[in-house]
């Protein structure tokens, strides 16, 4: 009884095959494209309380895949509701029917809840070489839910930026296996979809005892391809039919990346107003003349304490100086005719730049980033923020403005202090001290060390260039939530195919 | 509209046969493709226990991959054998059903709720003698139900430490070239070196779940090698314990007692409500500012009272104390009796007494927070804000996180300190005695930084209140027979 069980078990496959192929050659048409086969099997929940929000990723992920035009993907209700069916679900069963089905990459994911915020996992899986059901890229990210209000219209829209971000990031990752082909006519070409163009590695599997292990490739050398033709840089490169080039899909990443910026910008922000850079010109000297108590209560207002307390450790240094310059200046040592210090000028100096511009980027920090944290998700359209005119003007007056302006707090206060310690340091070289002269009447001014003095300003101007460069060409800071860890699994063996050396490329990167 | 049907079948169709081979591929793995296998059954009570149960599974399913050393078998695979071992009559069908599918480890788990409490009995019974060590029950109690999964999660990334991969020889190739069942998923990285019980191998390609490795010495098909690469476990012990914290302060928010925002509402009593409070009733108004953060039926602790206004007498009747009354009450008036060293800490004894009440005002809160179970607010972030709050009040870091006998020791060693530093500071001792306040100030800081939590309910949550109360075993005998074992213990 055991031997015909194992006997039809045995023949099952066969059997199955054959039906299989009957079916792929007269239905399927899908197998029959270059573009790689992708399916996407499911976005998972946790729990419950986020069955909701993994089925709005799973169609939003399933959209951008369509959305690429890079995919041939399968029907993934009918895939979904199979797969379930017939109790494929974990990730073997699911990675051994992508095998079977010829599928190239699998999207899945999974939804977890964290209290406070939605974790969401996303995973792309290669099946054929060089990943053989590795992970080629994952994604982890947390999304923010408390104090928002956040309904289904926002759920997609935050679904839909973290799959577009996802997707992205994975074509940036993944390499598609293309093989070259031989026409009836005997000219070699490229089998692919898409016209390729470029330099590339040319790869010849080593021999390999049966289809179905994993295989490694060796490198035969670099050939030029332009469209499906391909034009050999080395003479002594012989190729053949089934030998493989890997290609990427960078450009095609950029321009997702792009557009989901670019759409999120749309929604969030009021549009491009000069009357909005106008305001901020104005409004520049009263907000920064308030800084010291307008600050302090924006944050307290906002509840971002966190800010308060960033605000109260890096400001009372400046303030100190600012309040020092204003009770100790010059005047004040005149009218008893005494000398006036050298610090005590700097101080001054530097407290009337305090007061008319240097406080700006604090209140802008203050509401900038609240502002960017409803942007983020999705909480309405946000005034007098996203342009980058205002964010060049912040950077051109203040330290670190542009910066915070952008929602970038951590690179704002960098900039605040750097340019303060080196605005500070020149008007301190160029604000020497006077010694008062009992017999004269008069002030005499001590020398000027002009070579310090400059070397301070070149560096305070290159910081300045820096800074303005940064600022426009950073991007607003209005991703929704915080990317938890980034993966990437490409592992490429490269062999020399002649002297059996190997050189292994392991790229991890985190953060 | 007909030919739209029929795509639809005939998709239907292909993906139900790819799928069947692919099951069939899967199931032809027992020569040894895929992992050592574990099968995981939530064992429903009720209605009302069943989803925790189905929760509780699922978790311990999630962590059996993240160790990437037991491949969870697929839930169908696992209800099919369930029906067989239910028809055929054996003692335990779970068992059964588990050795009609050749796991290796099963685990059982059941969820049920007694009184506020949750409970999830987790038992592990290993098939493979390979792994006999596994075997065990765990009892998990949370008064939080979102942490009884968590917990019978962290139990299973604990039974993963330093638990090895072990690999079969699947194929043999030349240039000692092998390929094992061990990828990817078990944690093996391409053109790296492992050691193994013989000698170290080096994994030249991978893939998700196999692996080109080279092996030095000599191997047959089917043998064994330990790969001594171990599971991240403290990676996940860590997120799983941040996630048992996150429920915990969730649950014990003194958000759900209070309306608005509590965290505005601590800042302005600490800052404002409680100094005003106490200038009016001087020891029990840090008790009254209490109520601003909306504490229900609030009752005082009278040690606190009797110390704080003690202390606020001491604050304002030292220097007449020290000189027989013969000073004038006021710092700023400077009597004939009133020296400079008696007159700056009488200046300190009232420039310093708003430390005395907000001190007061956080052992109150404190008190107040272990009474009624809830948590401080900015809790998630309890080391900076205890930091921060030692900063500014004497001991104040360690009545924010409920030490409140630590909180007074610092309190009342900074301000002597300070105060004997201050009357004595045109000498020598006096200014080791800031210095030494300084110290004490700056310890008070890292240690309110550093030390746990001291509200137990909020510990209860974290710890790992394991027991393994019974646990029960089958054995084959030596006529075939089944032996159950059966064990009680306690500790003592």
């Amino acid at each position: 009884m055991k031997n015909s069980t194992q006997n039809t078990t045995k023949h099952l496959p066969g059997l199955i095959s054959i039906c299989f192929f009957i079916f792929i050659l007269l239905f399927n048409s899908a197998l029959y494209a270059s573009k790689p086969l992708a399916a996407v099997t499911g976005v998972k929940s946790g729990n419950v309380r986020v069955l909701a929000v993994s089925a709005i990723l799973e169609d939003q992920l399933i959209n951008v895949v369509n959305t690429t035009g890079i995919f041939d993907l399968i029907n993934s209700g009918l895939l979904k509701e199979q797969l379930v069916k017939h109790g494929c679900i974990e990730e073997e069963c699911v990675l051994a029917f992508a095998k079977t089905a010829k599928i190239n990459l699998i999207f899945r994911g999974f939804v977890y809840d964290k209290g406070s915020s939605i974790q969401i996992q996303l995973l792309a899986q290669g099946i054929d070489y060089p990943y053989f059901g590795k992970i080629v890229y994952q994604y982890t990210a947390g999304i923010p839910v408390k104090g928002l209000n956040l309904t289904a219209a926002e759920y997609k829209y935050i679904c839909e930026e973290h799959a577009g971000y996802f997707i992205s990031d994975c074509l940036r990752e993944y390499k598609s296996l293309t093989y070259i082909k031989t026409s009836k006519d005997n000219n070699t070409y490229i089998d692919s979809d898409f016209p390729v163009n470029g330099k590339f590695t040319l790869y010849r599997f080593e021999e390999s005892p049966e289809e179905k292990d994993l295989k490694k490739a060796g490198i035969v050398g670099s050939i030029s391809v332009s469209g499906k033709n391909i034009t050999i840089t080395n003479e002594e490169i012989q190729f053949r039919e089934n030998d493989f080039i890997l290609i990427s899909f960078d450009r095609k990443a950029d321009f997702l990346e792009k557009v989901y910026y670019g759409r999120k910008r749309e929604l969030v922000f009021n549009g491009n107003s000069s009357a909005d850079t106008a305001i901020m010109i104005f409004s520049t000297v009263p907000l920064s003349v308030l800084m010291p108590v307008a600050a302090p209560l924006a944050y307290y207002r906002n509840s971002d304490y966190y800010g308060l307390g960033l605000w109260a450790l890096n400001t009372l240094p400046y303030l100190y100086l600012e309040y020092d310059g204003f009770k100790n200046r010059p005047n004040t040592y005149e009218d008893s005719n005494s000398d006036i210090p050298g610090k005590s000028r700097a101080r001054f100096r530097f407290g009337i730049y305090m007061c008319l511009a240097g406080g700006i980027p604090l209140i802008i920090d203050a509401f900038s980033n609240q502002m960017h944290y409803l942007a983020q998700s999705y909480q309405g359209t946000q005034p007098y923020v996203g342009h980058t005119a205002s964010a060049i003007y912040l950077s051109l007056i203040s330290g670190g403005g542009g910066l915070f302006y952008k929602g970038y707090r951590y690179h704002g206060y960098a900039y605040f202090h750097l340019h303060n310690f080196l605005l500070y340091s020149f008007l301190k070289e160029m604000s020497p001290g006077k010694s008062y002269n009992e017999q004269k009447g008069t002030y005499t001014k001590d020398s000027i060390n002009r070579k310090k003095a400059y070397t301070w300003l070149g560096a305070f101007t290159l910081l300045k260039i820096f800074e303005i460069t940064h600022v426009s060409l950073i991007r607003d800071n209005i991703k929704n939530g915080k990317q938890i860890d980034k993966g990437f699994a490409f592992e490429p063996v490269i062999y020399d195919y002649n002297n059996d050396i190997n050189i292994g490329i392991q790229y991890t990167f985190s953060f | 509209m007909i030919q739209k049907h029929f795509k639809a079948i005939i998709h239907i169709n292909f993906l139900t046969l790819v799928i069947l081979l692919s099951f069939i591929i899967s199931s032809q793995a027992e020569d040894g493709t895929y992992s050592d296998k574990v099968g995981i059954f939530g064992i429903a009570g009720n209605r009302t226990n069943a989803a925790l149960t189905t929760e509780t599974a699922d978790y311990i399913k999630k962590i059996f991959t993240y160790c990437g050393r037991f491949m969870p078998e697929e839930s169908k695979q696992l209800d099919t054998a369930l029906e067989k071992a239910k028809n055929s009559n054996s003692r335990n069908v779970y068992i059964h059903a588990g050795e009609l599918l050749s796991l290796d480890i099963l685990v059982m788990v059941v969820s049920y709720q007694l009184g506020n409490a949750v409970y999830s009995d987790v038992n592990i019974v290993p098939l493979n003698s390979a792994y006999e060590n596994f075997k065990k029950t765990i009892r998990i109690k949370s008064e939080n139900k979102l942490n009884i999964p968590l917990k019978a999660g962290r139990e299973i990334a604990i039974l993963h430490r330093n638990l090895p991969v072990t690999a079969l020889i699947k194929k043999k190739y030349e240039n000692g070239l092998y390929l094992i069942n061990a990828g990817e998923w078990h944690g093996l990285r391409e053109n790296t070196v492992y050691p193994t019980q013989k000698s170290d191998i080096k994994i030249e390609q991978t893939g998700r779940f196999e692996s080109l490795a080279r092996i030095p010495h000599l191997k047959e098909i089917k043998e064994k090698i330990i790969i001594r690469t171990y599971p991240e476990t403290d990676k996940i012990l860590e997120e799983i314990t941040n996630d048992i914290s996150g429920n915990t302060i969730s649950k014990y928010s003194i958000t759900d007692i209070t309306s608005g925002n509590t965290e505005k509402r601590l800042l302005e009593s600490v800052c404002l409500v409680n100094i005003g409070t106490n200038l009016i009733i001087p020891g029990y108004g840090a008790f009254l500012s209490t109520s601003y953060l909306g504490f229900e039926n609030p009752k005082p602790d009278p040690y606190n009272i009797t110390l704080s206004t003690s202390l606020i007498a001491m604050h304002l009747l030292l220097p007449e104390l020290m000189t027989g009354f013969d000073v004038n009450f006021f710092p700023w008036k400077q009597d004939s009796d009133k020296t400079e060293k008696m007159q700056n800490l009488q200046k300190f004894l009232w420039i310093s007494l708003p430390l005395t009440f907000s001190a007061s005002y956080m052992d109150q809160l404190a008190y107040q927070f272990i009474q009624s179970e809830k948590l401080p607010p900015f809790f998630k972030n309890r080391n900076n804000m205890a930091g921060l709050f030692s900063l500014f009040i004497p001991g104040g870091g360690l009545f924010y996180k409920g030490r409140r006998a630590a909180g007074w020791g610092f309190y009342f060693s900074e301000m002597a300190l300070a105060g004997y530093g201050i009357y004595n500071q045109n000498k020598d001792k006096g200014r080791y005695a800031l210095y030494a306040s300084g110290a004490v100030k700056i310890f008070d800081i890292a240690y309110a930084w550093f030390c746990s939590s001291g509200f137990s309910f909020y510990d209860r949550e974290l710890e790992r209140d394991v027991n393994t109360p019974v646990t029960i075993g089958f054995r084959p005998g030596a006529e075939n027979e089944s032996i159950i074992t059966l064990m009680v213990s306690t500790g003592f």
